[in-house]
């Protein structure tokens, strides 16, 4: 059972195993994020790494008004976010008023054909989203946070997120009705 | 079942209804259903089965590695007010001035050649012991 206090106290006191047990804790929720967010298979564990090891050098700072989760959360947005600025402006791309209008590349028949499984095909076009609809969806479906801990990690507003969230699944239930349509015989 | 908009629909299933599969679903909501289903998936790539091993083994050769680097200015500094206080105390009771010393160069380098070993070993040697581990 993993005890988050205790293991705080044990990392800050220099216990490497105990760092090496919040590691493992939240690997996952770091890798989705990070993942989600930069699209290169390359570069995704290097940031993963990167975000843990801001959280070893700040975990002092850490001051227990959130949950961790939501903290190591914020710190793998923000480094995600970060490289992207950096290296990939491309995929930082900004969200365009109409999103019901948002064109998605993968619509190719052969490509269709290709996507054998609902999830997969989900997969590449939530991959295609702009990124702050990529987070919102990632943050709560795949680490299930609620939109108020989703505010506090991406620093957005309740209502945009809620807006964010709403508007993308329309979108994709839309291109997702097509594709089922097209699927079955 | 009654017929809802996608905003009641979404609600709906963000509540995670029991016994959903018994229920009657229009084609918006089985679609929802599908896609809400999707994206709750864990995507199958994940990171490497020994990731944890290696982020804690990189955080304890960096917090070694800042140790040394602590350890290394405390000693140069405890070196450098040595001969500082030895050079004050020659000067001041034996009225030597430091030009006058015989081995002035040996007694200043000493603790250049010391530090520079330290930078060299961390630097060089050490660095390469990681690399390669």
């Amino acid at each position: 059972m993993f005890n988050e206090s205790e293991v705080i106290t044990k990392v800050l006191n220099g216990d490497v195993r105990a760092f090496e047990a919040l590691v493992k804790q939240y690997e996952r929720l770091v890798f989705y994020v990070v993942h989600r967010l930069i699209n290169d298979e390359g570069a995704v564990e290097d940031i993963c790494q990167e975000v843990f090891i801001k959280v070893h050098k700040s975990l002092a700072r850490f001051n227990h008004q959130s949950k961790l989760s939501t903290w190591i959360a914020r710190i793998a947005y923000l480094t995600a976010i970060n490289y992207l600025r950096k290296y990939n402006r491309a995929q930082l791309t900004d969200y365009p008023d109409d999103i019901e209008n948002y064109h998605f590349t993968t619509e190719t028949p052969e490509h269709l054909l290709n996507k054998k499984e609902t999830a997969n095909y989900v997969e590449q076009l939530v991959l295609q989203l702009p990124e702050k609809y990529r987070t919102v969806l990632t943050l709560y479906h795949l680490n299930e946070f609620s939109c108020l801990e989703i505010e506090e990690i991406t620093g957005m507003p309740e209502g945009t997120i809620k807006s964010y969230l709403f508007r993308a699944r329309k979108l994709l239930k839309e291109k997702l009705q097509v594709y089922l349509k097209n699927e079955l015989p | 079942m009654k017929e809802m908009n996608d905003e009641e629909l979404q609600q709906w299933l963000d509540g995670k209804p029991s016994n959903i599969k018994n229920t009657l679903l229009s084609d918006d909501a089985a679609t929802y259903h599908n896609l809400f289903e999707a994206l709750d998936k864990e995507p199958e790539k994940g990171l490497s089965y020994n990731f944890a091993a290696k982020v804690a083994r990189k955080v304890t050769i960096e917090q070694k590695r800042n140790n040394e680097l602590k350890l290394n200015i405390i000693v140069a500094a405890i070196f450098i007010a040595v001969i500082s206080t030895a050079f004050g105390l020659l000067t001041v009771f034996a009225k030597v001035t430091i030009t006058g010393l015989p081995y002035k160069w040996l007694l200043i380098c000493i603790p250049v050649i010391f530090i520079a070993i330290q930078y060299f070993d961390q630097k060089l040697v050490k660095s390469n012991i990681f690399k390669t581990s």
